[in-house]
């Protein structure tokens, strides 16, 4: 299959007839995050973006804890 | 034959749980070359969503899905997985109760954004910008998040066929397993995967082990309060523990280092609400109603991985 050929088929147009690529998940990591990258009408890469798609809210619901129990809790933020 | 084919998902979870598989060490090798790893996303495979949305329905065999579900893409993969999968397993704490992230459900999702983007120590946000489930940047490019959700267990949106508890599950009962599911000796859809001992049970500081009556607590500690007798129980020095309701699949791991059970390996079989049966538990063995007052932060004891699947879970925001 061609460069060309291959583009067409992970591509889609946008709201506004620009092409758009999503790679969804990112892989091989921990956290989820997604790359979208939009093209222009030659094909070439107009602009890209990586977000993080994820929200955990730590910042809160950690309030009121014991200190010493902390630790052992956020370790879940990442756990790789 | 071919291979059983293995599915594996990570939602809203830390990765702990793939990290736990990985600690198989080279039992991880006899599991690699029996299973055909169609699926494995985040952490492990480069297979995108796209591709397992295009697998046959049913064609899986075992889906482990870890982390709980906290949003609209969790909800839908949790969705997918189901429709590909003969069996779905919720791999953890988070997946089978919730787990600390289903903390989360003690506040409401805009007090937890504010928290985190605005009003926090080292946040600098003047326009205050929040997060949007759809923005166009520059007039033109769209770009689009999931929608956030009180975290749920994975039950709650599919049916689970077995529940593994533990954050993450301890190697050795994951070993045992994938023994279990390689070998098709499986207990009754709908159970947990445990040999169905609590932790006090296979705890080495458990005086009726010893052959010792169990005396009642007659203080209340924190664990940054003096240091624990060598070999006597947590509970009845006043450091409370959750050993005696929750599975002891560990193998007693945090008592064993000093560290009263907080209760991650999940409720002990016959139990539906961990958090109520470990207050009841903990009541029980107090020496005195006084003592009640002095157990710190219950809320984030007694249900620190198991709030979302609670009957209190749904009901309470602060």
């Amino acid at each position: 299959m061609g460069l060309k050929e291959i583009i067409r088929k992970i591509t889609h147009k946008g709201g506004n007839g620009m092409k758009k690529i999503e790679i969804n998940p990112m892989t091989r990591l921990e956290g989820h995050g997604k790359v979208t990258i939009f093209l222009d009408e030659n094909g070439n890469v107009e602009n890209a973006f990586m977000q993080v798609v994820e929200f955990m809210g730590y910042e809160k619901f950690l309030q009121g804890m014991p200190i010493e129990e902390v630790p052992r809790t956020v370790s879940t933020i990442c756990g790789v | 034959m071919s291979k059983p084919k293995l599915a594996y998902y990570l939602a809203g979870g830390c990765g702990g749980c793939d990290i736990a598989v990985v600690d198989l060490a080279e039992a991880l090798v006899d599991v690699a070359l029996a299973l055909d790893i169609v699926f494995w996303a985040p952490t492990v495979a480069d297979v995108k969503y796209k591709d397992l949305e295009a697998m046959p329905d049913g064609s899986i065999d075992v889906a482990l899905f870890s982390g709980n579900v906290r949003n609209s893409e969790h909800e839908h993969i949790a969705k997918v997985l189901r429709q590909k999968s003969k069996v779905m397993i919720a791999f953890g704490i988070c997946a089978s109760c919730g787990g600390i992230k289903g903390l989360v459900n003690l506040h409401t999702t805009d007090q937890l954004l504010d928290k985190a983007y605005i009003n926090s120590f080292s946040t600098d946000n003047p326009e205050k910008i929040l997060p949007q489930t759809s923005v166009v940047v520059d007039g033109k490019y769209e770009l689009t998040l999931p929608t956030l959700m009180d975290a749920r267990p994975l039950d709650e949106v599919v049916k689970v066929d077995y529940y593994i508890g533990g954050c993450p599950p301890y190697h050795e009962h994951i070993g045992k397993a994938f023994t279990a599911l390689l070998s098709g000796q499986l207990p009754p859809p709908g159970s947990w995967i445990t040999m169905g001992k609590a932790v006090c049970e296979v705890c080495g500081r458990n005086p009726v082990l010893q052959g010792k009556p169990k005396k009642l607590a007659t203080t209340v500690k924190r664990t940054i309060e003096g240091t624990p007798t060598e070999g006597a129980c947590l509970l009845e020095e006043g450091y409370l523990c959750l050993g005696p309701v929750t599975q002891g699949d560990c193998g007693a791991k945090c008592p064993a280092a000093n560290i009263p059970c907080r209760g991650c390996g999940g409720p002990i079989p016959g139990v539906k609400d961990f958090g109520l049966r470990a207050i009841s538990a903990i009541a029980s063995m107090l020496d005195n109603e006084e003592l009640v007052d002095q157990i710190p932060d219950p809320v984030h004891l007694f249900y620190r991985y198991t709030l979302p699947g609670s009957f209190l879970g749904k009901r309470i925001k602060r």
